[in-house]
């Protein structure tokens, strides 16, 4: 009995915990949409903020075995096992994951970085966003064929022709391999561990291409937990099955008619818990 | 206030007209009036969004302009799917959104054809825009349901019929918003290079699902024992719409890779 009530007490204060954990997440969101994106990005991948990110993972991996009966629904489990899928393949992905793997003993990659190219140019160093900074070199040589524009034709004759897309034709050389490739924007090139992107392009005076060159890795399990993510909350929110809810409340009433006292599984009729939530994850 | 002088403009505002009449129409009692205005509307719209598509030789979803008026038009399968399969009472509020999102497209917004920039030539485009307006629509109408219980008093029973009714429509809603959200970050990945990119428009769509989120926490922690506090939360959501659709797109505070969409 005593073990019963103090893991009620557990659940509960659990409950509260997440509850006060994503309110808080929303709250450092708001603020951090003020900041700018480059100001977000460093805040929230900041170490003082890694301790938020790791309870995060640890709350959804602690509630598979808090709301052990309730993780039993598909819907449920699936919906917390893709956030914290995408979590850990976000971690994997950042730059403190590539480091971690690189002390691990894994290949050393960089994770974010560009390729400048004039026509003609070839090259596998990279450079940080100023352009300035060499990085490092890819495992790979990338060669600019060709780079030209698309234009539509001119709405406005008092306004420039808006661009309809940006094209790079290179050629990737890996030891004896060499083959042609095309990068325009919304399609990239998947090469070694790497995406190649059209990012931007310049004239200094030769015509050169600026290629965004981003690690793939943990990408695998970002995309693993997308999907499992969707097919939890649809599974939850649009299959769902009518079990008890994490509190322990009964069953939802339906809808506009009003609920029903026969429906409560637990013998309680009193407005507040029969009639009910429309529930939902924990 | 701008007002379009053109055919576009015409029909635009034919449709706010029956979104209008229909609403007066639910709020006379006469039901089957409000249902045949608001398709009329719904067709209407329907015909103004194609008309725009033919004139910017592109998926009419690129802007506010744009966003808004294929919402107006998704008002009426919206309520048939809603009266078919959920609980959704008080049908007055579905021409209500119909006029109140095809308002700002009539008076607010430039009509101004634009083509679409390269990162928008995706086959993501249409899944991500269609499922955020789908999920953004059924997100408000549960608010707009929601909302009596903050100021009305009504008997326990009443308050519950209404919320339980607001939450079949916020968790029709949310799932579509979680889809929203990660197609957004697949197409993120595909078109800047990175699924995310801290983007204030992200930021506030994250802000937005994570609002929902605790909503649904709440509902599980506690049950029916806070009416009013859902249905706070539930406009709040919707507040939090609003934002993330029209100021985040528009204040120069928040300028990002997101401000085309103007």
């Amino acid at each position: 009995m005593i073990a019963t009530t103090k893991m009620q007490l557990c659940r509960l204060l659990f409950q509260r915990f997440n509850l006060a954990l994503i309110f808080g997440l929303l709250g450092m969101v708001i603020f951090g949409s003020f900041l700018g994106a480059e100001r977000a990005k460093e805040l929230f991948n900041a170490p003082p903020l890694w301790p938020v990110w790791a309870v995060l993972a640890l709350g959804l991996l602690a509630g598979f075995f808090v709301f052990a009966a309730h993780m039993r629904n598909p819907g449920l489990a699936a919906l917390h096992a893709g956030t914290l899928l995408i979590l850990l393949g976000s971690f994997w992905n950042s730059h403190a994951g590539h480091t971690l793997a690189a002390r691990l003993g894994c290949a050393e990659k960089i994770p974010w970085s560009y390729l400048v190219l004039h026509e003609g140019e070839q090259a596998r160093v990279v450079w940080d966003e100023t352009l300035s900074r060499p990085l490092g070199q890819l495992p790979f040589d990338v060669r600019l064929e060709k780079f030209d524009m698309d234009f539509y034709p001119q709405r406005n004759p008092e306004m420039e022709p808006a661009v309809k897309q940006y094209r790079s034709a290179v050629s990737i050389q890996h030891g004896v391999a060499d083959w042609p490739a095309e990068i325009t924007v919304n399609h990239p090139q998947h090469i070694l561990g790497y995406h190649l992107y059209q990012m931007s392009w310049g004239q200094d005076p030769r015509l050169y291409s600026v290629l965004l060159v981003a690690s793939d890795s943990g990408l695998n399990l970002v995309y693993i937990g997308f999907v499992v993510l969707v097919l939890g909350v649809v599974l939850r929110f649009w299959f769902r099955r009518k079990n008890l809810e994490c509190g322990g409340t009964p069953p939802l009433s339906s809808g506009a008619i009003p609920p029903r006292r026969d429906t409560g599984q637990s013998g309680d009729t009193s407005p507040h818990s029969i009639a009910t939530t429309g529930g939902a994850a924990c | 206030m701008l007002v379009h002088a053109t055919p576009l403009g015409a029909t635009i505002y034919t449709a706010l007209a029956a979104y209008g009449a229909a609403f007066v129409a639910h709020l006379a009692r006469r039901p089957r009036a409000g249902r045949a205005l608001l398709a009329l509307g719904s067709l209407v719209a329907l015909g103004a969004l194609g008309w725009r598509a033919v004139e910017t030789g592109h998926v009419p979803l690129q802007n506010l302009f744009e966003i808004f008026l294929a919402m107006s038009v998704a008002i009426f399968p919206l309520a048939w799917c809603c009266r078919r399969w959920l609980p959704a009472p008080a049908e007055a509020l579905d021409p209500l959104l119909g006029f109140l999102v095809l308002f700002p497209v009539g008076f607010v917004f430039s009509g101004e054809p634009r083509d679409l920039p390269p990162a928008l030539q995706s086959v993501l485009f249409v899944p991500h825009v269609g499922v955020y307006l789908a999920a953004y629509l059924l997100l408000a109408r549960a608010a707009l349901s929601a909302a009596p219980v903050l100021w009305k008093q009504k008997s326990d029973k009443m308050q519950l019929a209404v919320l339980s009714s607001a939450d079949h429509l916020a968790r029709a809603g949310f799932p579509l918003l979680t889809a929203g959200l990660l197609l957004g970050a697949l197409w993120g990945k595909i078109a800047w290079g990175d699924y995310w990119h801290w983007d204030p428009k992200e930021m506030w769509s994250l802000a937005t699902w994570l609002l929902y989120c605790g909503y649904f926490h709440f509902r599980a922690m506690t049950g029916a024992r806070y009416p009013r506090t859902c249905a706070a939360l539930l406009v709040i959501g919707l507040v939090a719409i609003i934002l993330t659709v029209t100021i985040v797109n528009i204040a120069n505070m928040f300028s990002g890779m997101h401000s085309y969409a103007k």
